[in-house]
């Protein structure tokens, strides 16, 4: 997102705080696409994801006084919130599985689709510092990002060795430091 | 318990951050990491940074508009729309403000999460607890973690300097005795087992951490300097993250 946009945020946030309506709106329609794509990322499922991004939005509300322009940009601020909420869900859901059945049913057809054509429009606009990842790197980065796993699990999910993905994850997690902090 | 990992090295902490950030720590690697987050800036400022690294994956997602009805859903949700004396009043906020107020006079919000964390709920094994020792520049020395039977974990994060021979003894305080748990790891991270007939005060007993030499350890009672005293902190579900 441009630095101007992050601007406008950044007001539409303050405003936000002091309870004005009109800069909650703004920033929802700014906003919103961004954190449903985010979601749909994460619970791939429309209505789920429906409903974590209104639960996103009354957190926004609520905690707009708490956002700290010196510790995060806004849209970083934003997606961290979104990012929690998802991931919650997600948690949930393997914890009681019987309440997401349907859920999980219509998924494969739902999302499959929309998450190939994602990858194939992603590959247009890829970020710079991601495209320097090797391609093992990325996956794994990626899955343990959107879909709440920790190393056990991206180990079981990938099969790889657990040495494999941890240092596939350091590995990872320091080029893309060193892009986003130098450039390099 | 917890993975092998030396949270004292400065290069590890900031990778371990990283790993945070992403979410692949594990429940207790998480729960030990929280706690020294919410004492130390230096480790809350790695956190925001490596939430910026990590956006790119947020950015490069193609924008998919919600359906039109979501909006409407929101403003009713938080009182904007069709009652604007409501908006005017901000009541929702002061709503909000009241129910917290309400909340930490009974004592819920009694572990406060770093903003923006992820904490999913039961992400901290009910029944652990955990007490950072700090010296008196508040600077972390290790983690201390326990669980409900008895095992405690001791990670190193940056003990204070000590003469050479000396280090960190543990003390267990239950009735007013000390009964010494053994020397505190100077790198690294190391296990301590709590005396069966001092479990059941786990939850009450005070924890000090006193300089000692550390040849003739363990001590039957503590002679030199108290780094740190206090009590073990019960982490549960319900935790607050914003």
């Amino acid at each position: 997102m441009q630095d101007s946009s992050q601007e406008q945020l950044m007001g539409h946030l303050t405003a936000c705080a002091s309870g004005e309506g009109v800069a909650f709106e703004r920033l929802y329609h700014a906003t919103s696409a961004h954190l449903y794509a985010q979601l749909l990322r994460i619970v791939r499922e429309e209505s789920a994801a429906q409903d974590c991004l209104q639960q996103v939005y009354l957190r926004v509300w609520q905690t707009a006084d708490r956002y700290d322009a010196s510790r995060a940009k806004p849209m970083t601020w934003l997606s961290t919130i979104t990012r929690n909420i998802g991931i919650d869900w997600l948690r949930r859901q393997k914890r009681h599985p019987e309440d997401g059945d349907d859920a999980f049913a219509t998924l494969a057809n739902d999302v499959d689709l929309a998450a190939a054509s994602d990858l194939e429009q992603q590959s247009q606009a890829l970020h710079e510092c991601l495209a320097i990842l090797s391609a093992s790197q990325r996956q794994a980065l990626e899955k343990a990002y959107f879909e709440g796993l920790t190393h056990a699990e991206l180990a079981t999910t990938l099969t790889q060795p657990l040495g494999t993905i941890k240092s596939w994850i350091r590995r990872g997690l320091e080029r893309l430091k060193a892009c986003m902090s130098h450039g390099i | 318990m917890h993975e092998p990992w030396d949270l004292s090295d400065p290069g590890e902490r900031e990778q371990a951050a990283g790993e945070y950030v992403l979410g692949t720590l594990d429940i207790t690697q998480r729960a030990a990491f929280e706690a020294l987050l919410a004492v130390s800036p230096e480790l809350q400022r790695q956190v925001d940074d490596w939430r910026e690294h990590l956006q790119p994956f947020n950015d490069q997602l193609t924008p998919v508009t919600p359906p039109p009805g979501l909006w409407p859903r929101i403003a009713r949700a938080v009182g904007l729309g069709p009652r604007p004396w409501l908006q005017r009043l901000g009541l929702w906020q002061v709503l909000t403000a009241g129910f917290a107020v309400v909340a930490l006079s009974f004592g819920v919000l009694w572990y406060q999460v770093p903003q923006g964390a992820v904490v999913p709920q039961g992400a901290v094994v009910p029944g652990d607890s955990v007490f950072v020792v700090l010296d008196e520049q508040q600077v972390p020395g290790w983690i201390i973690s326990a669980t409900q039977d008895g095992e405690m974990m001791v990670q190193a994060v940056q003990p204070s300097a000590m003469p050479a021979g000396m280090g960190g003894e543990l003390w267990f305080i239950a009735d007013g005795d000390p009964v010494s748990l053994g020397m505190l790891p100077a790198r690294g991270h190391a296990r301590m087992q709590v005396p069966e007939a001092l479990r059941a005060s786990l939850r009450t007993a005070d924890l000090a951490v006193t300089i000692e030499p550390e040849k003739s350890a363990p001590h039957a009672a503590p002679s030199g300097a108290v780094i740190d005293h206090g009590k073990l902190i019960p982490m549960r579900n319900g935790t607050v993250s914003f």
